[in-house]
């Protein structure tokens, strides 16, 4: 499945992925383990695969990687799936995070990327805000400079595996509200300091995927800065491009491996053609664009806005793909009481998750319409 | 046809709704959820008092009426218990399932201790032969086991008026679903304005709109339908009903959870509910696809007399032209 992404000096993941599956069996994070027990196994396994020379391509060697790109990165999550893994818990916010922490506070990576490589840590993406979502630059959260650093206090939401996560980069004002974009800092806090606290939501699904995160009085050293004071927008832009981008490639691994799985149960159901059809199609645009992308993150491109045409993408195969696992799985899905049916209804909730998360699919059409056509700004009529 | 529904069933409408809200509205399907044996005695207590089931929906136009505003203002509601199963009951019986023809055999609410009849989509009558356990499992929390043997020696009843009254009980859901989407783009602030105010918001909400609309004239003809025609004709317009149900179904919870945004998926939010809980009467006793093909099924062996039969018109048009 990996065609496209040239192997340079990596080993070939799918290989000794396909080798070891049988041994790895009980570390796999399976998509039908239950949440908590998938955080538990996901540590396991990426703690092997980097102990195995695995994990940790695409992480130059300064920051406790092997060497390479984004592209080899691509090629393990593209490989995992495609040797029955489940995708590792971490790799989300180490796509997101990692990328900023390497682009502007390398020291910090230095010190913080080896932990999530070798599968002892995990982090979380502190930057919606119960008043802030679509509309981030509204959001509230402060940090007040001090002698040795900064106090922060304010509240996140819809915090993924906040619960699970040793640290939170976290996105908030450091100036006048007014300043909007203009007044925004990403930090980098320890989820154990004293005046944190999370508390897991309950999902539709019933899994606690996302949390609350309040911040009381938390101290922040002065080098847990990433990028600029007052330039959390620009860090924050960037690694939008690997949270669309990015993302978007281990969706549609993990979606392609689901699908197969449907191919392979479907059976004489009366709209099974047209249904796979549909996902199919939608599914391969996503994954020729998102080569495409993952290509140009590699080749160290600034892709702005585009990005947002993976994002839009992504949420239609999401939606195709899951609304074909759900009309041709019904009983499944509605009420089947094992584990693979629990997965199929929360993959399916998930999948309709996807034209929020990442910035809602009507804001991701306002950037395509404004940003990459350049077409004039919707009219504010209040 | 009369699409307009008389005042005693508005107002019977009214009176459940009201019921129903002082207990705690949507949150007793909450409370129900913890505690599912208790939803007898509990709704027993709110509509009891209040006559509804002393409603004969076989004997006028009126009663069927006021059945079917009961049912949508329980689903107002998302009041989880088979009001429509017993309004539509049988004589002698105290409700009715419909169960399904396929797969794993459940049926939503089958749980609770009744004298049922049961029946089928098609129409067929059906004895139910073992009521087991609810399943529990978070998108069928009402749904139990049950085992049916197809009888074609017992009468055949009521089967168009459970599947009309659970539409009814549908529509409520939806068009609550639809009210309380409304009130939350109306209040949520984003950008500086209410995000009702985007085009984006209106255009999805109109679509929310214009189905919810078409279902609740759809829900009335049939209403005059059941009245007006035989079992045969009245079957295949309620299967339609049915049909047209589960399309507004998506449509209305797909754009609710939308624009709810990330609270939509937090179980403490009512649309997170009425996604949840509907689901039951979406997919049983037969999903979108296999209600379409009944309903192609039923046309083919009953015809349908609708208001305006293309057919017909087809056939006149054709004649003109010789
Ligand atoms: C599963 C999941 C995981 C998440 N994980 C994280 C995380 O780890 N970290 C984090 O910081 N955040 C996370 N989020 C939050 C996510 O970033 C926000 O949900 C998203 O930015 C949208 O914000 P909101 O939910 O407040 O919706 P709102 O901004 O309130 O918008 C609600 C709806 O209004 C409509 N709308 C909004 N603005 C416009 C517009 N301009 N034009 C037209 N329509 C509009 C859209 O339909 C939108 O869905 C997660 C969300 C989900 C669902």
């Amino acid at each position: 499945m990996t065609e496209g992404l040239d192997v340079k000096t990596r080993p070939d993941f799918l290989a000794w992925l396909t080798e070891h599956a049988a041994e790895l069996a009980d570390i796999n994070p399976r998509p039908d383990d239950e949440l908590e027990t998938r955080v538990d196994k996901s540590f396991a396994l990426l703690g092997r695969l980097n102990a195995e020379g695995l994990a940790g391509w695409g992480w130059a060697e300064e920051f406790g990687g092997f060497g390479g790109d984004a592209t080899d990165r691509a090629a393990l999550y593209d490989a995992l799936t495609e040797a029955g893994f489940g995708m590792p818990e971490q790799v989300g916010a180490l796509e997101v995070l990692g990328s900023a922490l390497t682009a502007f506070a390398p020291e910090l990576a230095r010190r913080m990327l080896p932990a999530v490589l070798e599968g002892r840590e995990l982090w979380c993406q502190g930057f919606s805000e119960p008043e802030a979502g679509s509309d981030l630059a509204s959001l509230r959260t402060t940090a007040k400079q001090t002698a040795d650093g900064w106090i922060i206090d304010g509240q996140k939401v819809w915090t993924s595996l906040g619960h699970r996560s040793r640290w939170c980069g976290v996105l908030a004002r450091t100036g006048d509200p007014g300043g909007r974009h203009r007044t925004l800092t990403l930090f980098w806090v320890d989820l154990e300091s004293p005046g944190v606290t999370v508390r897991p939501l309950q999902t539709t699904t019933g899994e606690a995927e996302f949390s609350e995160v309040f911040f009381d009085g938390v101290v922040v050293p002065a080098d847990h800065v990433i990028g600029e004071v007052d330039g959390g927008w620009k860090v924050a832009m960037h690694l939008l491009q690997y949270e669309r981008g990015m993302w978007a490639w281990q969706r549609q691994a993990i979606m392609h491996a689901a699908l197969d799985d449907l191919v392979a149960t479907a059976g004489g159901h009366p709209t099974a053609g047209d249904t796979i059809g549909a996902a199919y199609v939608a599914l391969a645009a996503l994954r020729v664009r998102s080569r495409q992308t993952v290509a140009r993150l590699a080749a160290g491109e600034r892709l702005g806005p585009e990005v947002s045409i993976d994002k839009t993408l992504l949420s239609t195969a999401e939606h195709a793909v899951n609304d074909a696992i759900r009309a041709l799985r019904v009983n499944d899905f509605l009420f089947g009481d094992d584990a693979d049916s629990k997965r199929i209804r929360g993959e399916w909730y998930y999948s309709r998750a996807a034209s929020v998360y990442g910035g809602a699919v009507e804001v991701q059409k306002n950037i395509i319409a404004e940003h990459v056509l350049g077409l004039p700004r919707e009219d504010r009529r209040g | 046809m009369n699409n307009t529904v008389s005042e005693e069933a508005t107002e019977l409408g009214q009176a459940v709704g009201e019921a129903i809200d002082a207990a705690g509205g949507v949150d007793l399907a909450r409370e129900f959820e913890r505690d599912p044996a208790a939803r007898g005695d509990v709704v027993e207590g709110l509509l009891g008092p209040l006559g509804i089931w002393e409603i004969a929906p076989r004997e006028d136009q009126v009663q069927l009426e006021a059945a079917a505003e009961a049912c949508r203002a329980a689903g107002g509601r998302l009041l989880m218990y088979p009001i429509a199963e017993r309004l539509a009951r049988p004589d002698g019986k105290d409700a009715i399932l419909l169960v399904p023809t396929t797969g794993r055999r459940v049926a939503v609410h089958a749980d609770l201790d009744l004298n049922w009849a049961a029946a089928t989509l098609r129409g067929d009558a059906a004895r139910l032969t073992r009521r087991g356990p609810l399943i529990g499992e978070k998108l069928a929390k009402f749904v139990a086991e049950i085992d049916t043997e197809i009888d074609e020696d017992l009468p055949q009843e009521n089967v168009e008026l459970v599947i009309t009254l659970q539409s009814w009980w549908l529509l409520g859901v939806l068009e609550r679903a639809l009210a309380d989407t409304v009130l939350y783009t109306n209040e949520r602030q984003q950008f500086g304005r209410r995000i009702i105010t985007f085009q984006g918001t209106q255009f999805r909400l109109s679509d929310v709109v214009v189905a919810v609309q078409g279902l609740s004239e759809l829900a009335k003809y049939t209403l005059w339908s059941i009245a007006h025609h035989g079992r045969s004709t009245a079957l295949v317009d309620a299967v339609a009903l049915r049909v047209s149900a589960l399309q507004a179904a998506d449509t209305v919870l797909r754009a609710g959870h939308q624009l709810h945004g990330a609270m939509g998926f937090a179980d403490e939010t009512n649309i997170s509910q009425y996604s949840r809980h509907s689901q039951g009467y979406r997919r049983l006793p037969e999903g979108e696809t296999r209600s379409e093909l009944i309903l192609a099924e039923l046309i083919s062996r009953n015809g349908w007399t609708s208001l305006f039969p293309i057919a017909a018109g087809a056939a006149r048009r054709d004649a003109v032209r010789v």
